[in-house]
């Protein structure tokens, strides 16, 4: 009833001809539950035909054995006692497509997860407990129906969000395979965090100077755009068919008037602090991030701009537009990677380390721009206090990362790594001086990483001292800073006075990603960043099908693991474009319209604005119905039903749960 | 090294499960040695024979030396090692609860014994003698009274601190 759609290829109108499987799992099963025992008390439920346990029903002798009952016993209905359907429900599906049966005529009961492995002390009861489960899922397998998956076109076109190396690395990817690619960076420049770094670990590569080349072959690509000073608004549609909404942020300079060529800025007698030097540095009101920047196009800073003219009056190509308005551009893409990148802690948080109150106490990104040519003191490393060469320096990892009291549990498997990078082109740079690393453990897990780490222990003879400091102390006078720590390798207090101490903070999340999340309904791990779909075998996709992740968005990671995920989810991403068209789940709401009473109470109930109201009557775009069920659970009249989810399908399981005996056959099958 | 080997032969597993049972000892499990109690610790800076650090090591391990030591009752309870800790262990309180764990197994060091002992027999932690009135008079003071001492007999009697003091166990 209800379901318009095709009909199975067989055994549709026919009377329910069962076939129940119980599997033994090898012992995961077997070795709690009496599986023979719940085969047999299987084989005398009604339209039961056949009823036989097996060692491994998921292996290919198992999957043959239900196609060949199919065959022979004209079985309709499968019931495969098991592990949970995420697990193996798609291999039943399979198996019996093969055997030419509708996909959808498979019913797991879950007597693993949810029966062997809880109750493994309970022998006895786990199987009473299988034989329920059993008998439910041959209830419902009585008035299963069959299904279609709907097949839709997919847009040859992705989203990239985000233009730091991650997003540039899957756009340069999607682009080479042919397809068109839409860059979006928020800021005025492709490059994101890796533009601000000085040099990489373990190669010492400059970071720009590998970064930078990237940057160059993205805009030049004649399949890709970039939307720089954009950001995304509004995001509908599924896989296959996105229509995303970006706003271009009004520049204020005309893209493809502008040079580059900075006099605006010579002539602009605004300046502020510059971001990118993490305001150690200062900029015009009208600038580019970075020299590097792409596109090279100026921008005016609204909030900082006095509308004195300036740059008007010395523009040549007269590229300089004060009235020009943001520009909102509507996209139609069939897949999006989401790599939005990450923040940095703010070392405020943590007081008894006096950042922001002690100026030689820096950050580890603050250091790499003060050691940068292009930084704000010309790559010479000086004590803020003084403008001295720092003698003495601490590196203190763990900054609000492996730290509850900062919420943020986990490692942020850069820190050590890129301290030991530092201390050690301080220590290239000026041999007399004396480097500390404060660490907990030092996590050098990656290619090179340890020989890099043993190389600045014996070679550098950088001291490496076991110990989280508690607190740092500044001499008033000469502002140098005592930093309270035990060595606990000696167990011994120690007291250790530095010019300079570098903070190694936390990735955190990027700040926005809350709206991110929205935006494209994605999830968050219990650590904040966007939730992969599988933590091991589907570590880019997310629960949003036809979106992926790329890069930190998606937790802590170093630039050769990003890049290398960011090619992954282009990949993964390419997938379906190349293919054409997706199959999507057919397990979707919809109305049984004469017990509709257009109450509207769905419509409300329902979190993805599916629901629409067409004369009086709840109306569901299928397309986009994510099969929740919260419309259904919500309805008072049963007219919003979900299709293989049906109320008969499951009052027929909870009536089976309450009654012991074996029931009668059901004759008619509702469909 | 025989050191080290003795002491590793006589650790007691069950006293990590008694200390997270008790109020206070909960966390305990979750320490990570990263030193920060003891290098915010004020008692530490003048006193090295006190390193929270190490109790809550030979806690964690099993020694049960750590019950018997004075090292746990030497903390101030400043919290500053609490406030700090990253892993949320709330050093205090772990320190607190190896000391009622040592008071139930009537562990408790003799020398806190022996101050158990004055607050049942006068009342107070210390005696006040002449010199201290002295003092006080000198400072415009009115002499310190001795407490009685049978209000606090029957406090002493309604609850467990007898056995605290006579260093008895519990289930002795």
């Amino acid at each position: 009833m209800g379901d318009e759609q095709g009909k199975s290829r067989q055994g549709d109108e026919e009377e329910p001809r069962i076939g129940v499987y119980v599997c033994h799992c090898g012992v995961n099963i077997a070795g709690v539950v009496d599986v023979e025992e719940v085969a047999k008390y299987a084989s005398k439920l009604g339209n039961v035909v056949v009823a036989k346990d097996y060692k491994y029903m998921c292996s290919d002798p198992g999957q043959k054995l239900i196609q060949e009952d199919i065959k022979e016993n004209r079985l309709n209905r499968i019931v495969v006692a098991a592990c949970s359907p995420r697990m193996h429900e798609h291999t039943f599906r399979k198996a019996l497509e093969e055997a030419g049966l509708n996909a959808f005529l498979v019913e797991m009961a879950n007597i693993r997860e949810h029966d062997s492995w809880v109750h493994m002390n309970q022998p006895k009861e786990a199987t009473e407990k299988a034989k329920d489960l059993v008998r439910m899922a041959v209830a419902r397998a009585r008035r299963l129906e069959p299904q279609h998956k709907p097949r839709v076109k997919v847009k040859k076109a992705a989203l990239v969000v985000g233009g730091g190396v991650a997003g540039i690395q899957s756009a340069l990817d999607l682009a080479d395979m042919g397809f068109k690619v839409y860059l979006v960076e928020k800021t005025p420049s492709l490059g994101g965090k890796m533009a601000q770094l000085d040099k990489t670990f373990p190669t010492m590569d400059c970071s720009a100077c590998i970064l930078t080349p990237k940057m160059v072959d993205a805009a030049r690509h004649e399949n890709i755009e970039i939307l720089t000073h954009a950001e995304v608004e509004e995001v509908e549609g599924y896989i296959g068919n996105f229509r995303v909404k970006v706003r271009k942020k009004a520049r204020q300079v005309l893209e493809d008037k502008c040079t580059g060529c900075g006099l605006c800025a010579d002539a602009c007698p605004v300046e502020v602090p510059n971001e990118f030097d993490h305001g150690l540095g200062v900029r015009k009101a009208i600038y580019v991030p970075f020299p590097q920047a792409v596109p090279l196009v100026y921008t005016i800073d609204d909030e900082a701009c006095l509308g004195c003219g300036m740059c008007e009056a010395v523009c040549g190509p007269e590229a300089i537009d004060y009235e020009q308005k943001d520009e909102v551009v509507e996209l139609e893409v069939g897949t999006i990677i989401i790599a939005t990148g990450f923040d940095l802690f703010d070392a405020k948080r943590k007081p008894e380390y006096g950042y922001g109150r002690y100026e030689n106490v820096i950050t580890g990104i603050e250091f790499e721009r003060l050691v940068n040519a292009s930084g704000p003191t010309g790559g010479k490393l000086l004590r803020p206090s003084d403008g001295k060469e720092p003698h003495r320096i601490g590196f203190v990892l763990c900054v609000g990362s492996r730290d509850e009291k900062a919420g943020n549990p986990y490692c942020s498997r850069v820190c050590c790594m890129y301290s030991i990078k530092n201390a050690r082109l301080y220590k290239e740079k000026h041999p007399e001086a004396e480097v500390f690393i404060f660490y907990m453990d030092i996590r050098a897990y990656g290619k090179g990483y340890e020989e890099f780490y043993r190389q600045a222990q014996e070679e550098y003879g950088i001291r490496f001292i076991r110990g989280r400091p508690g607190e740092i102390v500044e001499d008033p006078e000469t502002k140098n800073l005592l930093v309270r720590v035990e060595d606990t390798l000696l167990g011994m207090p120690l007291e250790v006075e530095l010019d300079l101490v570098v903070l190694a903070t936390a990735i955190e999340p990027a700040t926005d990603s809350e709206k991110v999340q929205r935006l494209f309904r994605l999830s968050r791990s219990a650590d904040r960043f966007f939730a992969e779909a599988h933590p091991k075998l589907k570590p880019v996709d997310t629960l949003n099908d036809g979106i992926y992740l790329a890069g930190t968005c998606q937790g802590p990671k170093d630039i050769p693991d990003t890049v290398a995920q960011a090619s992954a989810a282009a990949a993964r991403a390419a997938i379906p474009m190349a293919k054409g068209e997706v199959e999507t789940e057919p397990i979707v709401a919809f109305v049984r319209r004469e017990l509709c009473i257009g109450c509207r109470i769905c419509e409300r109930a329902c979190d993805f604005g599916v629901i629409t109201m067409v004369e009086r009557k709840a109306q569901v775009n299928e397309a986009i119905c994510r099969g929740c069920g919260a419309c259904a659970a919500a309805c008072p009249t049963g007219a919003m039903q979900i299709r293989h989810f049906t109320d008969e399908q499951i009052y027929a399981m909870i009536e089976a749960a309450m009654r012991d005996e074996p029931e009668v056959a059901v004759k008619e099958v509702e469909g | 090294m025989e050191k080290l080997e003795l002491r590793y032969r006589q650790v007691d597993s069950s006293l990590v499960k008694k200390l997270k049972q008790m109020p206070g000892g909960e966390a305990v499990g979750r320490c990570y040695q990263c030193g920060t109690c003891t290098a915010s610790c004020v008692v530490n800076a003048i006193l090295d024979d006190f390193n929270p650090r190490r109790v809550i090591r030979m806690a964690v391990l099993g020694m049960r030396e750590v019950l018997e030591s004075v090292e746990p009752w030497y903390c101030a309870v400043c919290y500053m090692c609490t406030e700090r800790c990253p892993r949320d262990v709330k050093p205090v309180s772990v320190l607190m609860a190896v000391k009622n764990l040592s008071c139930i197994e009537g562990r408790v060091p003799q020398a806190f014994r022996n101050i158990n002992e004055n607050i049942a027999r006068i009342g107070r932690l210390f005696e006040i003698d002449d010199f201290t009135n002295f003092m006080r008079e000198d400072m415009g003071l009115p002499p310190i009274e001795p407490s009685d001492t049978e209000e606090v007999a029957k406090l002493i009697a309604g609850t467990e601190f007898e056995r605290v003091v006579k260093g008895e166990a519990e289930n002795e």
